[in-house]
């Protein structure tokens, strides 16, 4: 009996050694994390085809935005996580009204180690060791696979696009087309966002939200972009147009909580 | 009274009986539903894979895994589209409108359907169609081949007819269902279905790709070189002037990329005139996607073998290639959304010469003759 005693106790012990309680929970090591981009115009949600005003009461209206990001990563004091190799941001369906513009474009990545964070840091356009494909190197599901956003002419991918009518006559009709497109290797800009993120194992929906304030790229240590000069910028010659755009990333991207 | 007889007597006549029961349902099978056989299945179905052929920079050419291509398939989907027997009248078909003399476009503004209707829109080319994969028609409204190919059928201004009645046409035929058993494997005539000849229409038009014999694909090959004029207009066709005043961006790039010099994209290109986003007179991708933003965009066609595509554009309203030139050097017309890129250049007479030769080394002769794209009726 008494060795019946014994086992029975040692079994008592491992079982409720195995008890936990319901409401301790066994925290996931990994969550998904939304990123989120959204454009605005100085400071308010971006609204294509709507009046913007670009300075002194000249107004513009945007028909298009849209970007390559390349090699998009959270940082922290230890760790650098890759969240996306390469990913196209087209705005232009997205910016329609309030609603959809504050939503902006949705990236879901899959599987991000919990943590703290410190920055964010991310391609502006496509980066160098891709920017040497092809479209034809890639089904058409892949964002790389798009022959409208490849310049055969530079060897390279138009790595982003805004475009727009700006009212140069002050008739109400704004029949003046810009387009500025960025493109080749020496455009390419890494910026790095500091800021404070937490992927916390606890929450169902981490998000992460980067803002593009549109009216900034027109400004630059030079001074602006003058649309109403320049309307035009795609390809070597303009290069110097093209970088006033990409120099300015650095203020135009940021994070806000 | 049987399980009196065994348990009481134990007699013969019990144990035989049980033993009678044991067997019969020991040897019970399930009732097996009664098959005839399929009025094709005598004929052999051997398919072998069709490898579509592509130039080196083109992209990929894909489809869906429902629909492979087969050697057989290509075959019935070019017997098909050469076949009247797809219009009401028996008139008309693919062909009527897609003519390989014309690029697989024709040469008028609008095709008169069976009735003698005039369509809505100009015949478009098929020339590297199987690479559109962001919808097609000059609106986008079909995804893909297949699904495209069932419009013309139903449209009472083009063949005026429908689906099932096409089906019993083929299935009573004395030789497609023969035909659809090698490109298909059914086995039976009844399973002749409008998927099954759209898929093999499909296949054949996704056979129908640039030869890359045009003068344009042997200098970028390496086999040959523009001439000075050419040079020049492919400068300014791409943009690869870098600031020269003589050789000003024409633009024409943004909307016909290479390799296909054409887009999958839509593109409001200034030729309809309208003040507000509601005033044109055709709406074209906008009537699908009921953004107003999309009103007036249209596909763009490409440029491949444009000299035998004429009239131009959505409306054929562009007889020659000197009139588009001269329409997007003046920048078109004016509405809300009229494309950016879409203004006045102003290119003198030897610029628009020179942009013309360069257009003209994008014609490719070879696919006007394939006789793999011939009717084989």
């Amino acid at each position: 009996m008494s060795k019946l005693r014994y086992f029975s106790l040692l079994f008592m012990i491992i079982f409720l050694a195995g008890c936990r309680k319901d409401d301790d929970p066994i925290l996931p090591k990994q969550k998904d994390l939304k990123v989120q981009f959204v454009a605005e115009y100085d400071g308010k949600p971006l609204i294509f085809n709507s009046l913007l005003n670009y300075e002194f009461n000249t107004y513009l209206k945007l028909s298009r935005l849209d970007y390559f990001i390349s090699d998009l990563a959270l940082m922290s004091s230890k760790d650098t996580i890759l969240l996306r190799d390469i990913g196209y941001l087209d705005f232009t369906k997205t910016n329609r009204d309030e609603a959809t513009a504050a939503n902006g474009v949705v990236w879901t990545i899959k599987d991000v180690p919990v943590g703290d964070y410190n920055a964010l840091r991310m391609g502006i356009g496509v980066n160098p060791k891709l920017n040497a494909t092809k479209p034809a190197d890639y089904p058409s599901t892949h964002p790389l696979s798009n022959l409208e956003l490849y310049w055969a002419g530079w060897n390279s991918y138009i790595f982003s696009r805004m475009e727009g009518k700006i009212d140069t006559l002050s008739t109400g009709l704004f029949a003046t087309g810009f387009t500025y497109h960025t493109g080749m290797n020496n455009v390419y800009r890494e910026v790095n966002l500091q800021s404070a993120m937490k992927i916390d194992p606890t929450v169902e929906n981490n998000t992460i939200t980067i803002h593009l304030d549109v009216k900034k790229l027109f400004s630059s240590p030079e001074g602006w972009l003058d649309i109403l000069e320049i309307q035009e910028a795609h390809g070597p010659g303009d290069m110097a147009t093209v970088l006033k755009i990409v120099n300015n990333y650095a203020t135009a991207f940021s994070i806000k909580k | 009274m049987l399980p009196r007889l065994v348990l009481k007597n134990k007699s013969m006549l019990g144990r035989w009986l049980f033993l009678l029961c044991f067997l019969g349902f020991y040897t019970c099978t399930p009732d097996e539903p009664i098959t005839t056989k399929g009025d094709l299945e005598d004929i052999e179905y051997k398919p072998e894979s069709y490898n579509y052929i592509r130039p080196d920079n083109y992209p990929q050419l894909e489809y869906s895994s429902s629909n492979l291509p087969t050697v057989a398939g290509v075959e019935l989907g070019r017997k098909l589209f050469y076949d009247p027997i797809l219009s009401k009248d028996s008139s008309q078909g693919c062909f009527s409108c897609h003519k390989q003399e014309f690029a697989f476009s024709n040469d008028v503004a609008f095709s008169t359907g069976i009735d003698g209707f005039l369509g809505k829109r100009s015949s478009m080319s098929l020339v590297d169609v199987g690479f559109h994969t962001r919808g097609l028609f000059w609106d986008g409204r079909a995804a893909d081949l297949e699904e495209q190919a069932a419009f013309p059928v139903n449209d009472v201004l083009e063949l005026h007819f429908n689906w099932p009645d096409i089906e019993k046409r083929l299935q009573r035929s004395n030789t497609y269902p023969t035909l659809f058993r090698k490109a298909f494997g059914i086995k039976a005539k009844k399973e002749i279905t409008d998927l099954l000849a759209r898929n093999a229409i499909s296949q054949f038009e996704r056979t129908i790709v640039s030869s890359g014999t045009s003068k344009y694909d042997r200098v970028i090959a390496g086999k040959e070189v523009f001439d000075n004029d050419e040079f020049d207009g492919y400068s300014m066709f791409f943009d690869l002037g870098e600031g020269n005043p003589l050789l000003p961006d024409a633009q024409c790039a943004h909307c016909h990329n290479e390799p296909l010099l054409s887009s999958t994209s839509y593109f409001n290109n200034g030729l309809q005139e309208s003040y507000s986003l509601t005033g044109f007179k055709d709406l074209g991708r906008g009537g699908i996607t009921h953004d107003s933003l999309d009103n007036g965009k249209m596909k763009v066609t490409t440029l491949r073998n444009w000299k035998y595509t004429a009239p131009f554009m959505h409306n054929g309203s562009l007889k020659t290639m000197d009139d588009v030139l001269a329409h997007y050097s003046s920048g078109g017309k004016y509405s809300p959304n009229r494309d950016p890129l879409i203004r006045q250049i102003q290119l003198s007479p030897t610029q628009l010469r020179k942009l013309k030769a360069f257009l003209n080394t994008l014609n490719d002769e070879a696919i006007l003759h394939n006789p793999a794209y011939s009717n084989p009726n």
